[in-house]
């Protein structure tokens, strides 16, 4: 196990932060003690120049969308939010609570006294990339959680391409990959590129946070658009981008259930010559997988 | 070759050996009924394979419309669905299972709870949107309440739900209809477009497709 004191110790193996969540081992290691390093929250996709700064820190970086990904946790959020809400909004103050867990058992109240361990949480909420919904979580993360909150705006416009959403790995593993290429530019390692494959479909959408079994249903030579895509290109607030399709493979405009980007991709859906408009809450259905591979079949994809 | 189409509602049987056609309760069905192939909500409890019901609902269109391009509704108890085909390919589908839901089953309530004979109803201008079934009631009878005559609420709540379900289908110039609702007159008479009509039995023509093409062999 990596020892913290020692000279050679790299805060940015702290980092490898996939959507399957930490490293195995390292987790519990760190989180039960980041009090000397700054420990940071982030949601959604801080410009570069933020991140950058934090790497100077040495900050140990949480992502608190991806976090504890895998579990759908909601308890947390149930005296908080509505039923009907967003499963990100909910999987995001669900993470920032459950770093609390790692300290007392009692997540609510250990809320309520100010122990949860993350020293500053960045929100990057550049209004058109993430929803509106974000104003409430930041004013949640001030005013009951008292933790120090910081918003940013990223108005990066340099596209860096969209090698994995047009390549031919599984569309559950563009992902992942696509999340972990944000880490992968911040540690300034060699981008991750992989080869280019003819697509059959595509995949448009933010990534579906309430499941992420729905990937299974594509096959790998599904392109992945939307806002997915603008985060591979580091440019999550670029509209333009995000309004892009291909009108020549069946494509599932895919939104959150309580999304306002429903809105969007149900009117691309409409536009789109063989595009179908899907949304799912916490947890595939019956019908909406029903749905999904009707489409899929009837369009010769699978 | 027994076939099952299992609604939320009804149960749609058909030999194709002997060309019998039943139509029962659900709730009727023998627990020990299995059929050879089938589709609907209820299904896995009562057939040994299954087909989408979307792909039920496009093989039946396929077979069963002679035109090269068109749009084949399924209104359901509990869901609605359609195919589009333009030159006899597939171009688009839906289904909604969560809003607009339970309109099917909404209407056959009201009509026994207000004690309205449909098919003495004439089709309203007026109409009550409602984002699902129950919403659609609870309107119905805010406006009975508010004096508003049984059956022109009814038949308002009819045409609200015919015309949501006419731009959920995109809004064709004409619709094929299928589903529990094509026995219901006033329901056909208030589509706001051409509507043709067939019968309750039509997923399962698709059914048989599906069963003749990868069952057999
Ligand atoms: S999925 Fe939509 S509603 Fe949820 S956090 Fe993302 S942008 Fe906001």
């Amino acid at each position: 196990m990596e020892d913290k004191d020692d000279k050679n110790y790299n805060p940015m193996q702290d980092m490898v932060l996939t959507r399957h969540g930490f490293i195995k081992g390292k987790e519990q290691s760190f989180l039960q003690n980041p009090k000397d390093k700054p420990f940071v929250g982030i949601i959604g996709i801080p410009p570069k120049e933020v991140m950058d700064e934090l790497i100077q820190k040495s900050a140990i970086i949480l992502s608190l969308d991806m976090y504890k990904v895998d579990q759908l946790i909601t308890e947390p959020t149930d005296n908080i939010l509505p039923k009907a809400y967003c499963a990100q909004i909910k999987r995001i103050i669900a993470n920032i609570l459950s770093v609390t867990d790692y300290w007392t058992e009692d997540v609510m109240d250990s809320v309520l006294v100010g122990r949860n361990p993350i020293s500053e949480i960045i929100i990057e909420d550049s209004e058109i990339c993430r929803c509106n919904e974000m104003g409430f979580v930041a004013d949640f993360i001030e005013n009951e959680l008292k933790i120090k909150l910081r918003r940013v705006k990223n108005k990066d416009i340099e596209r860096k391409g969209d090698f994995i959403c047009k390549s031919g790995i599984p569309l559950d593993e563009k992902f992942g990959k696509i999340a972990g290429y944000f880490y992968r530019d911040m540690e300034k390692k060699k981008p991750f590129r992989p080869e280019y494959i003819k697509p059959k479909c595509a995949f448009w959408g933010t990534p579906p946070w309430g499941d992420f079994s729905i990937a299974n249903y594509f096959p790998i030579e599904t392109h992945v658009y939307g806002w997915t895509r603008c985060v591979e290109n580091l440019t999550p607030g670029d509209l333009k981008l995000e309004l892009e399709f291909d009108p020549d493979v069946p494509t599932v405009f895919f939104s959150q259930s309580f999304c306002p980007k429903a809105g969007l991709a149900s009117y691309l859906a409409n536009k789109h010559p063989r595009g179908i408009f899907i949304d799912m809450d916490i947890g595939l259905t019956r019908s909406t997988v029903a749905k999904l591979t009707a489409f899929l079949q009837l369009n010769n994809v699978i | 070759m027994v076939l099952l189409d299992a609604g939320t509602t009804y149960a749609k049987i058909l030999n194709t050996d002997t060309n019998d056609r039943v139509v029962k309760r659900v709730s009727d069905l023998e627990k020990t009924f299995k059929a050879d192939v089938g589709t609907g909500h209820n299904i896995n409890r009562f057939a040994k394979h299954s087909v989408n019901e979307i792909i039920a609902l496009a093989n039946a269109g396929k077979k069963l419309i002679k035109e090269d391009s068109f749009t084949l509704l399924d209104i359901g108890s509990r869901d609605a669905k359609y195919v589009v085909f333009e030159n006899r390919n597939f171009i688009h589908s839906d289904w909604n299972t969560e809003c607009g839901a339970f309109t099917g089953q909404a209407i056959e309530i009201l009509g026994n709870y207000l004690n309205v004979d449909y098919s003495k109803t004439l089709p309203q201008k007026e109409f009550i949107t409602a984002t699902c079934g129950l919403l659609g009631m609870g309107h119905v009878f805010d406006s009975v309440a508010a004096g508003v005559e049984p059956e022109i609420a009814a038949a308002r709540l009819i045409k609200g739900v015919c015309i949501s379900m006419y731009r959920f289908a995109r809004k064709p110039k004409k619709i094929y209809l299928t589903g529990g609702l094509v026995n219901n007159q006033l329901f056909v008479k208030s589509m706001p477009c051409e509507t043709v009509i067939l019968d309750r039995f039509t997923l399962l023509e698709g059914v048989k497709e599906y069963a003749l093409n990868n069952l057999s062999k």
